[in-house]
């Protein structure tokens, strides 16, 4: 951990994901009108540049862009740790064992995962989302059917190098089942790179979230999502900046923090990146 | 010596199917491990020992896909013959296995004690308390010093000699009746070497384990053994109580080993080698394997397999240069 925090861009990633985390707990008690994520309007002071009142100002029905903005983050954060823990559970035991077992299993399930790789991720969880219908949950279900593919190839490539490792053969050696081998002795070792990954993807997938709904494949208006507030706020955006520029800022901080976070672990945790 | 043996490999033929080829790695006609012997398997990289061993197993590398023929005789049942989830229950219980590098067998990711704990606990189905203090047992079984804190240990925090220990440990906790030990020594100072030579002599004189010793060093095997076996080019060539192979060898090739070993009475001698390299196994030399290298070759070689022969009361050897009678040391190169 205090190899983490020594690199001051990884430091600075942490205390940045650190704060989202703590608003978008806090966001009923920081937010200084909370209806306004809810659905609520206020016409009469719509449009309004930031003030002491609305620090992000005011979008074009009058709600407050900094508490949307605040909601939004449990939003982002929520669906990242839904999408990221889906694709971690179903990916990363489906990777283990065809890496371990290898032969047919392996063919079969590889094979299943490069069909799926071969669609771009963001083209795919548009497709899906367009073919159900376009809300947040729907979202987060198209994204985690795009995402666990990768972590099955991540998963996958560990488990053929430990499988070849000594104490694997040593394990076999003493009739230690399949099942147990693989939790004891394929996973624990493979984890370090599982980790850094899914750090690396949680801004990713918040991208792809506020992607779709920009395009109107995710969540729906009220919902305080940030993309869909770029959206929609885009036709006001030469005279009303704050109304896009704000959200787009969240966006950007968090993709920003967490790839900082992900390649500060891979340092931390790969021995052969560590300097003397 | 006269009861029926714990291990008897008969015919054992294990074919690998690789990029280059199919590698016949295996082509053994006999080889026996009596109750409680060490027994040395002896020969060259790439001979056929590790495959042998693994094959006892039945742990074939999941990289290259092969067959495996014969018979594999354990304590009255051919292993050969086994489902998977039987032999998975053989292995560790009654036959467990050793490696070359002992860091690398053991899981970085957890302490030593856990892992002979876990192993302990998963066999004997007994509680942490009790596979703990197994474990301390287990230690002091193979002198370990300070076992408490070498437990808490990680791998990679222990010498290569101390995780042999734990290894020698871990494959013991099950008093399996076999143990196979692969290399056991190679990656070792040679002052260790002698000591886990020692360890593993003494553990069998106590606990009456079985061992088949591969190595590539008779001088070790010379040191542990009471009987050897020498392999080459996937076959065994000759085997017989150690004392009496090392004295008397009779194969051409267990005596170019010998002859090859250096020794302090030939010092400023230049040592003698067998001439030729060691044969590819995927197009083995037709007849005998060691034919192309032997000085007593004859026609007949070529052509015809030896079958193992005895050879006095504790020796065999598969060679047409050796009468099924001759006891002498002089070739007899009429075949």
């Amino acid at each position: 951990m205090r190899r983490l925090l020594r690199n001051p861009l990884t430091a600075m990633g942490v205390a940045v994901v650190a704060a989202l985390a703590a608003l978008a707990v806090l966001a009923p008690l920081v937010a200084p009108y909370p209806e306004h994520a809810a659905g609520a309007v206020d016409p009469v002071h719509k449009l309004l540049g930031p003030s002491p009142a609305h620090p992000f100002g005011t979008d074009e029905l009058g709600r407050d862009v900094l508490s949307r903005v605040l909601y939004g983050a449990r939003i982002s954060l929520a669906v990242g740790v839904v999408v990221q823990g889906l694709a971690l559970v179903i990916g990363v035991p489906l990777g283990l064992v065809a890496g371990y077992l290898g032969g047919a299993v392996d063919e079969a399930l590889m094979r299943v995962t490069d069909v799926m790789l071969a669609f771009p991720s963001l083209l795919l969880a548009m497709v899906i989302c367009a073919a159900l219908k376009p809300n947040l949950a729907n979202a987060t279900l198209a994204i985690t059917i795009a995402w666990w593919p990768w972590y099955t190839r991540l998963a996958r490539g560990q488990a053929v190098s430990v499988r070849q490792s000594g104490y694997v053969r040593a394990a076999e050696a003493l009739g230690v089942p399949a099942p147990v081998i693989i939790w004891r002795h394929v996973l624990r070792n493979s984890l370090a790179p599982i980790i850094v990954q899914s750090s690396l993807d949680f801004g990713a997938i918040v991208l792809t979230l506020s992607s779709l709904s920009f395009l109107g494949l995710g969540a729906q208006s009220p919902t305080p999502e940030w993309g869909l507030m770029v959206s929609l706020g885009r036709n006001f955006f030469l005279t009303d900046w704050w109304v896009v520029v704000f959200p787009g800022m969240a966006i950007f901080a968090t993709v920003l923090a967490f790839n900082l976070v992900g390649d500060g672990l891979r340092e931390a945790l790969d021995p052969r990146a560590r300097r003397v | 010596m006269v009861s029926e043996p714990l291990l008897s490999i008969r015919n054992l033929r294990v074919q690998l199917s690789t990029d280059r080829g199919l590698v016949h790695a295996v082509d053994l006609s006999h080889l026996t491990v009596g109750r409680g012997e060490t027994c040395g398997l002896v020969g060259e990289t790439g001979c056929g020992k590790t495959m042998t061993g693994l094959s006892i197993l039945g742990l074939l590398p999941t990289s290259a896909p092969g067959t495996v023929e014969g018979e594999i005789w354990f304590r009255g049942r051919d292993l050969l013959k086994r489902g998977p989830a039987e032999m998975r229950r053989i292995r560790g219980r009654e036959i467990s296995m050793i490696f070359q590098d002992p860091v690398s067998s053991l899981n970085p990711a957890f302490t030593v004690g856990e892992q002979l704990a876990r192993v302990i606990r998963w066999h004997r189905r007994v509680g942490s308390r009790a596979a703990r203090q197994a474990a301390l047992d287990m230690c002091s079984l193979v002198r370990l010093p300070d076992p408490e804190q070498v437990l808490r240990r990680y791998p990679h925090q222990l010498s290569g000699g101390m995780c042999q220990r734990i290894g020698i440990a871990i494959a013991l906790a099950l008093r399996p009746h076999l143990l196979i030990a692969d290399e056991p020594t190679t990656s070792l100072d040679v002052t260790i070497q002698a000591q886990i030579l020692r360890l593993i002599a003494d553990l069998q004189d106590r606990l009456g384990t079985a061992v088949l010793l591969i190595s590539h060093d008779l001088g070790v095997v010379a040191q542990v053994c009471d009987r050897v076996a020498v392999m080459y080019a996937g076959d065994v060539v000759e085997q017989g109580a150690t004392a009496r192979v090392l004295a008397r060898p009779l194969h051409p090739y267990t005596q170019g080993l010998l002859a090859s070993l250096p020794s302090r009475g030939a010092s400023g001698r230049p040592l003698p080698a067998i001439p030729g390299t060691v044969p590819s196994l995927i197009h083995p030399p037709p007849g005998c394997r060691f034919h192309p290298r032997c000085s007593l070759a004859a026609p007949r070689c070529s052509r015809e397999r030896p079958r193992p022969r005895a050879v006095g009361p504790e020796q065999e050897v598969a060679c047409h240069a050796r009468g099924p009678h001759e006891g002498g040391d002089r070739p007899d190169a009429s075949g």
